[in-house]
């Protein structure tokens, strides 16, 4: 039994009880009107659902590093028509900034028939001739059967190196290549069954 | 660029930020590409879950940095800075869904779900799907709250809406969830 009012009310905040964002009187009120409301603990139950399902069902994408000198090109091209004023110091710290940063792809938790990795370096990879690099992380628990079945896949030229515990790098050696060829490489490694048992593996592209 | 951030009561990080918002707002790019770079990859990781697309991700980050480069001389420090920005990540996020309806993938991590808890995966695949499918304001609602975990008053500083309007759009996704949960049920039940 409870009174509608209250009902509504407190319906409304269960999204938020779930999140944990209530405060203690909030808190407590919803708590005991989950006592005596089995529509509201139906309703939790669900909304329980939805955040793991937020949380867990979505892998961290690959996250580039910032390229902070793409937006301040927008930037620029924006300008461009407001403007002609010369600002040498501006374009100094942009392209000081561009090349300090490096063009590195951070390691992702990798979910289970992931879809290509590899698919936005067509959009933020130059075509120039760098070094690869591979990052392997494994996750904490993987058997050392998985890591040594990873290393002694690796080819002749493919140099890995401990970083930290459970992650390893591993120069390509790949020399200069194209952009296409670098796809072509990244998804033969994608396709590995050792490193597809892997959780986290990233390309890092260090700037020249 | 013209006007000058307010101060409020901020401290640490959101003091940093504050100072680059006022960098910004005269008109400093290094500020600018400061503040990218604290912020790219909270608000990529935020957004590539509404685009899945790393393109279309990116130049979304990229709207949401030009946008705060035009508007940080109108922030007068009622919120913190990351709300803020989370509010124009928001804005440009919405303004993207509402042009083109984005689909969302099944990106699912089997690896997580304990031994032979099918039923689990299923549920949370279904789950998945149903965020996926509620309108643009609904969907950003359910990522503002389980996502970041923001509280009613965050959310409705973020969207820029009344406390209410916030609290009836999580009632109405929750709504429709349990109505499409319902139905999966019976079609399950049904094969």
């Amino acid at each position: 039994m409870h009174d509608t009012v209250n009902h509504d009310e407190l319906s409304e905040l269960l999204p938020w009880y779930v999140n944990e964002t209530l405060d203690r009187s909030e808190r407590t009120r919803v708590e005991l009107h989950l006592e005596q409301c089995a529509e509201c603990r139906d309703s939790v139950d669900l909304l329980l659902d939805v955040r793991r399902a937020v949380r867990s069902g979505s892998p961290a994408p690959l996250v580039p590093q910032p390229a902070a000198e793409r937006l301040l090109a927008a930037l620029d091209r924006r300008d461009r028509g407001a403007s002609r004023r010369a600002w040498p110091w501006v374009a100094l710290a942009a392209t000081v900034a561009a090349v300090a940063i490096a063009v590195t792809w951070q390691v992702v938790p990798r979910p289970a028939n992931s879809p290509v990795l590899y698919e936005t370096l067509t959009s933020t990879v130059p075509d120039r001739s760098i070094n690869y690099v591979l990052e392997v992380r494994f996750e904490h628990d993987a058997p050392a059967e998985t890591r040594l079945a990873f290393f002694e896949s690796l080819g002749a030229s493919e140099v890995a190196t401990r970083v930290e515990n459970l992650v390893y790098r591993v120069a390509l050696g790949l020399g200069p290549v194209s952009l296409s060829q670098l796809e072509e490489y990244a998804e033969n490694i994608e396709s590995r069954p050792e490193i597809a048992a892997a959780r986290f593996v990233a390309v890092q592209l260090p700037v020249e | 660029m013209g006007g000058s951030p307010g101060t409020s009561q901020v401290a640490g990080q959101d003091s940093e930020d504050l100072a680059l918002l006022e960098g910004i707002a005269a008109g400093d790019r290094e500020a600018l590409t400061e503040l990218y770079a604290r912020y790219h990859a909270r608000l990529f990781r935020f957004v590539y879950r509404l685009t899945r697309s790393h393109t279309a991700a990116e130049e979304l980050v990229n709207d949401i940095m030009l946008a705060t480069w035009r508007s940080a001389g109108t922030f007068r420090g009622d919120s913190k800075p990351s709300t803020w920005i989370f509010g124009i990540a928001y804005r440009q996020a919405l303004k993207r869904m509402s042009r083109k309806r984005l689909s969302i993938a099944s990106y699912l991590d089997v690896d997580r779900l304990p031994d032979g808890d099918t039923r689990s995966f299923e549920q949370e695949d279904w789950v998945q799907q149903g965020i996926g499918s509620l309108p643009p304001t609904q969907r950003l609602a359910v990522e503002l709250v389980f996502y970041l975990g923001l509280s009613y008053d965050e959310v409705a500083t973020v969207t820029d809406c009344p406390v209410n309007t916030v609290k009836t759009r999580m009632f109405h996704a929750r709504r429709k969830l349990k109505e499409q949960l319902q139905a999966s049920a019976v079609a399950a039940d049904s094969q």
